[in-house]
């Protein structure tokens, strides 16, 4: 498994929330590198690779996605649709983790093809907690498709 | 009577006198017979013979006599059945010479002359028996009917003993055989009848008029093909300013019906007519003084009297549709408030959405932050810290966790207040499973639920009732008293009207008396945080969320020895 296929793409506009995730995959021991775009429309573009993240040596296609739901320009729920309508993404993990526990925003999620809900949690152990949980599971037990990483450079545009 | 039998007799009776008249032959017998002597003896045996001759005619004349007898029985019993009918027909008849002298008449007439029985054979001329001023117009129909060959008519008076009769003669003449003068035919028709309902008409005529008249609107007929007006009633002076003349007179009484509902005025009387049916319309007339006043016109058609008649009432409205136009304006002016109302609560419905939203995201993400910030200086910094420092840190941290959890409260509270409630049957005892299961607090063994199986089933929304069961566990486990385990009992009970209660029972602190109506409030909190964590909002949410689902909360409590909270919704029908 190349370095570039156990990359993770954050999408998050909070920096706290940014740092302290950072934070918490540290002390999870999570080695994956980490990628991080501010709002929903970066997200889009990074996922197709166009404008500046046509270069996949620099922003390599993620193996997972952690997406926040309320983001600037394009909101998560818009993300998730937008990956539902790429034939080529069917196969891309989608972890919303966010600070909304409303159950229509968890229900909408799991429809538009996320494959888990997270809520952000409050402390600072059980952030630790949670990344740690997500390094077992997700990033070890987990099997990942292959056909993940053979999307590349083949800009869709949004 | 007997003298106008006999006339009858003598009347009908040529016919029968001519059956009855001797063959001509016989009569030349009888002539020989009583002249015999003088030539019927010249010779006996020619005298013999005749004698034969003669013997086999008068047989045969017996003969003929029997056959005539018996003939004679039957015309007289037809001649009684006419006589009877004769007498008996319902008019008068009667036969009268130039002079109008009475030849023959029938009971009906005698009876209608006011002479019943009389029938004397002193001579009866018609004219007596006519009332004075009748004479000559009597004088006039004889002479006419004598030379007319069409029966002649005329009505007059008759004569009869304290009053006068109204009759109508018919008359015609034949001439009488072998006799110069003309005999005149006369039918009597009795008007009597038909007069007095004539003379009774005006009156009748004048009291409906009378009563029409107080009729608070205006009475009409019309035509039911023209539809042209044939009566109407002089309240349409008060009503429209026209006398009740100018309507019958053809003026056209439909320009004076709204424009706009002319039409549909003319198709109502038509329809009315046509389907024989009472209909009411409502419509715009224009006054004598070019008022536009609002009518009501109840129509009606029916046969009467094999006429086709078209009937109505017009009643002015025009206040009732003043009125009901007011009323209408002012439902829509209500209406619109209603709308403008309705779409400011809608923008403020989503403003609260939109404020909700952006509380559990906005305003948790910094507290988080300094949550963690905090931590995380207090886990850096462990080393150095004193004990003192140490608390300060931890309250920061506690502090902020509070917020959170009442910003979470508040979203929750907001939640089921508002957003539509769909209910349906539930069951208790799954709900309950779940709920214990997804929260750690409710495991045994830091706590002891007994449920008293089976519980009956609640209508509900499932969401907000999971809220409700989950609160209401978890202030059971929280306020428990100190060394003890909690122990919570949950039962069913069904209340009268269908509705169930849920009963939650525990050995906690319980609540005051006074305290016991507050708790359901928002933000109430009976506890001090030092001794029993929580945010107030609780069993507001509980109060809340039941009160959305059409049911009552409430609560027995004894401080010190537990308390029973309840909720009732509505049961599922066994």
């Amino acid at each position: 498994m190349s370095s570039d296929a156990r990359t993770i793409l954050l999408v998050e506009d909070d920096s706290n929330d940014v740092f302290f995730l950072q934070f918490a995959f540290e002390s999870a021991g999570i080695g994956n590198p980490l990628q991080v775009v501010g709002d929903g429309q970066q997200a889009i573009n990074y996922l197709a690779g166009t404008g500046q993240y046509a270069d996949r040596s620099k922003y390599p296609f993620p193996v997972l996605v952690l997406l926040d739901l309320k983001l600037p320009v394009k909101m998560g729920l818009e993300v998730l649709r937008w990956v539902q309508n790429q034939p080529r993404l069917s196969n891309l993990l989608v972890i919303v983790l966010t600070s909304s526990a409303d159950s229509n925003d968890v229900e909408k999620a799991y429809s538009l093809g996320a494959r888990s809900y997270l809520v952000k949690p409050v402390s600072l152990n059980k952030r630790v907690e949670m990344a740690r949980v997500i390094k077992n599971y997700w990033l070890e037990l987990n099997r990942f498709p292959s056909a993940l990483h053979a999307s590349s450079n083949q800009g869709t545009n949004p | 009577m007997s003298r106008v039998e006999k006339k009858t007799i003598k009347r009908v009776s040529p016919r029968e006198r001519a059956a009855l008249r001797p063959p001509s032959n016989a009569r030349a017998v009888r002539t020989t017979k009583r002249n015999a002597p003088a030539w019927g003896l010249s010779s006996s045996a020619a005298y013999q013979r005749r004698i034969c001759e003669l013997e086999l005619e008068l047989s045969t004349l017996h003969q003929d006599l029997e056959e005539l007898r018996s003939k004679a029985v039957v015309t007289e019993i037809s001649r009684r059945h006419y006589a009877e009918l004769y007498q008996n027909a319902p008019v008068g008849y009667l036969t009268m010479d130039d002079l109008g002298r009475i030849i023959e008449c029938n009971a009906t007439f005698l009876e209608l002359a006011g002479l019943p029985g009389q029938a004397g054979e002193q001579q009866l001329y018609f004219g007596r028996l006519v009332a004075p001023g009748y004479v000559p117009r009597f004088l006039e129909h004889l002479h006419l009917a004598q030379r007319s060959t069409v029966p002649v008519s005329s009505e007059l008076y008759l004569r009869a003993e304290n009053e006068t009769v109204p009759v109508q003669l018919i008359s015609g003449s034949q001439i009488k055989s072998g006799a110069a003068a003309r005999l005149v035919q006369t039918i009597v028709l009795d008007f009597t009848r038909q007069a007095s309902a004539e003379q009774a008409r005006p009156k009748t005529q004048s009291d409906f008029k009378a009563l029409v008249d107080t009729v608070q609107g205006v009475v009409w007929e019309a035509n039911p093909n023209s539809l042209e007006l044939t009566y109407v009633s002089s309240r349409c002076a008060q009503v429209l300013g026209y006398p009740p003349t100018y309507w019958t007179k053809g003026v056209g009484w439909e320009s004076h019906v709204h424009r706009e509902d002319r039409e549909r005025m003319l198709q109502a009387m038509r329809l009315a007519a046509e389907e024989r049916t009472d209909l009411t319309m409502e419509c715009r007339m224009i006054t004598a003084d070019r008022r536009v006043i609002w009518v009501q016109n109840s129509m009606s058609a029916a046969v009467l009297g094999r006429r086709l008649r078209l009937f109505g009432v017009l009643t002015d409205i025009t206040d009732r549709k003043l009125a009901e136009e007011q009323l209408r304006q002012a439902r829509d002016e209500l209406e619109q408030r209603v709308n403008q109302r309705t779409s400011q609560l809608r923008e403020t419905v989503r403003d609260l959405e939109s404020f909700s939203y952006s509380l559990s995201h906005d305003l948790r993400a910094p507290l988080r932050a300094m949550q963690g910030y905090a931590q995380l200086l207090m886990n850096r910094l462990a080393n150095v810290l004193d004990e003192p420092a140490r608390t300060y840190f931890q309250r920061l941290i506690a502090s902020s966790e509070r917020l959170d959890h009442l910003i979470q409260d508040v979203l929750k509270f907001s939640r089921v207040s508002r957003g539509p409630v769909e209910v349906k049957p539930l069951n208790l005892e799954d709900l309950l499973v779940q709920v214990i299961n997804d929260y750690p607090v409710l495991l045994p063994p830091k706590v002891r639920i007994e449920v008293q199986q089976p519980l009956l089933g609640v209508c509900g929304h499932e969401a907000f009732l999971t809220q409700c069961l989950s609160n209401l566990l978890s202030n059971a486990v929280k306020f428990h008293r100190p060394g003890e385990t909690p122990h919570v009992k949950i039962s069913t009970q069904r209340i009268d009207g269908g509705n169930v209660r849920i009963w939650f029972e525990d050995n906690g602190i319980g609540i005051a008396p006074e305290d016991q109506r507050r708790i359901f409030g928002i933000f109430e909190r009976v506890h001090s945080g030092e001794q029993y964590e929580g945010t107030g909002i609780g069993l507001a949410i509980v109060a809340k969320a039941v009160e959305r689902m059409g049911g009552h909360v409430g609560v027995e409590s004894t401080p010190g020895r537990g308390s029973r909270f309840w909720l009732e919704l509505p049961g599922v029908k066994p």
